[in-house]
């Protein structure tokens, strides 16, 4: 009750503004995170390759070719692409 | 060197040269993509064909079951996150072996077929496609334990070694696929349709988390599309869910729940719904539709009684019972 009776002041209401700014960026960049994740050729991941050539040299993991894929055209590496 | 766009689930991803896929395991070396668990399986074991879990095919009988490393869908309450959240590089188990040696020790082992599960096989792919082809040659089943999260054309094709699949519907909402699994749901209900269309034996399971995807009204809706799309013979698996990897702060579905759940789903037509999960649930018992025969019960993963006649039928009523159950 403290608080309540201690006198509005403007400053209270920049801050109150400034923590609802920042929980709504931190809303919209959660929000972006969780389209990106979902949306299609957004997916790579950068790993150790030179972990996963010892490991394909020493025979614990294979370089077998995969099916379906092909060569990245110009307009799949620039991003854009719509989510499925 | 070039990127590569991986064709296989409806992510596409666009593959640097020297990077993974989403899925950690599909690689792009000198402008090719890479399987690299190819025949380097991190997980095989030997479980009943109701742990997979498949009431309709083949049951009682034991199945052959193994995963390699990795996953295209990053499931919040993922319970193999050991398994699927890792590339093949990260794992300390990692067995050597080519699917001919695969299908010899599912002889073996006197299983009536090999399950490609634990992670989803979508990744492994030709790895699965492989094992399947010499499997069904020397009449063995494939079974398909999978998220659906694969294009039409790659899943079409594996559908001509398939005999049954086991799909997972996470919920009847495309934001839940997002948060829940950075996925989204339209292309798994295709991945059903299609798997559907091309013949082979589905189940379908919905894992229902407290809050989350309990919803009534979604799962009526669920299993509205269920009936309208794959048939209310598709038998449909409502399952426990327990606190896992990054989904620990919700609490175990109540056994009220699931029960309603499945209510819903039986009101709406479906005829074959279960309860998963649960130890000694009546929700885990064939009965046929028409008169309530017991045909098939359980306990756990164990067949403990089966009624059914020889060639599949109830014997009070004689209705054909959908399934392959020879």
């Amino acid at each position: 009750m403290i608080a309540a009776a201690r006198p509005w002041h403007p400053r209270d209401t920049r801050l109150l503004g400034l923590i609802a700014l920042a929980l709504v960026l931190i809303a919209l960049h959660l929000g972006e995170g969780l389209d990106l994740a979902a949306r299609a050729g957004s997916g790579h991941r950068v790993i150790d390759r030179q972990a996963l050539e010892r490991r394909i040299d020493a025979g614990d993991l294979r370089d077998h070719e995969a099916q379906w894929f092909h060569q990245a055209r110009p307009e799949e590496t620039s991003g854009g692409r719509r989510t499925p | 060197m070039s990127a590569v766009t991986c064709e296989l689930c409806p992510r596409g991803c666009v593959i640097p040269e020297g990077a993974a896929g989403d899925c950690r395991v599909r690689v792009n070396l000198g402008g090719k993509l890479r399987a690299t668990t190819y025949g380097r399986p991190s997980a095989i074991h030997i479980d009943p064909m109701e742990k997979k879990p498949l009431y309709h095919f083949h049951p009682g009988t034991q199945v052959f079951s193994l995963a390699t490393a990795g996953c295209n869908l990053h499931c919040l309450n993922c319970q193999n996150w050991q398994l699927s959240q890792r590339g093949g590089d990260e794992m300390e188990q990692i067995y050597r072996v080519e699917p001919a040696e695969v299908v010899a020790a599912a002889q073996g082992e006197r299983c009536r077929g090999i399950a490609y599960t634990y992670s989803d096989p979508v990744v492994f792919y030709e790895y699965v496609e492989d094992i399947a082809t010499l499997a069904r040659a020397v009449g063995l089943v494939n079974v398909f334990v999978t998220a659906a999260y694969i294009n039409r054309e790659p899943l079409r094709r594996l559908c001509r070694v398939l005999d049954a699949a086991h799909a997972d519907l996470k919920a009847f909402d495309d934001g839940f696929y997002r948060r829940v699994s950075s996925a989204t749901l339209k292309p798994v209900l295709e991945a059903m349709v299609t798997m559907r269309e091309e013949g082979i034996w589905l189940e379908v399971i919905n894992l229902v988390i407290p809050t989350m995807n309990d919803d009534l009204a979604m799962i009526r809706r669920m299993s509205r599309w269920i009936a309208k799309e794959l048939g209310v013979d598709t038998p449909l698996h409502f399952s426990r869910f327990m606190p896992q990897y990054r989904m620990r702060n919700l609490p175990p579905t109540p056994i009220q729940t699931l029960e309603r759940a499945r209510n819903e789903a039986r009101d709406v037509g479906l005829r074959y719904v279960y309860i998963g999960n649960v130890l000694g649930d009546e929700g885990s018992t064939t009965r046929c539709p028409r008169d309530g025969t017991l045909l098939i019960g359980r306990s756990g993963f164990i067949v403990t009684e089966n009624h059914l006649t020889p060639d599949g039928r109830c014997p009070t009523c004689n209705d054909k019972i959908p399934g392959v159950w020879s």
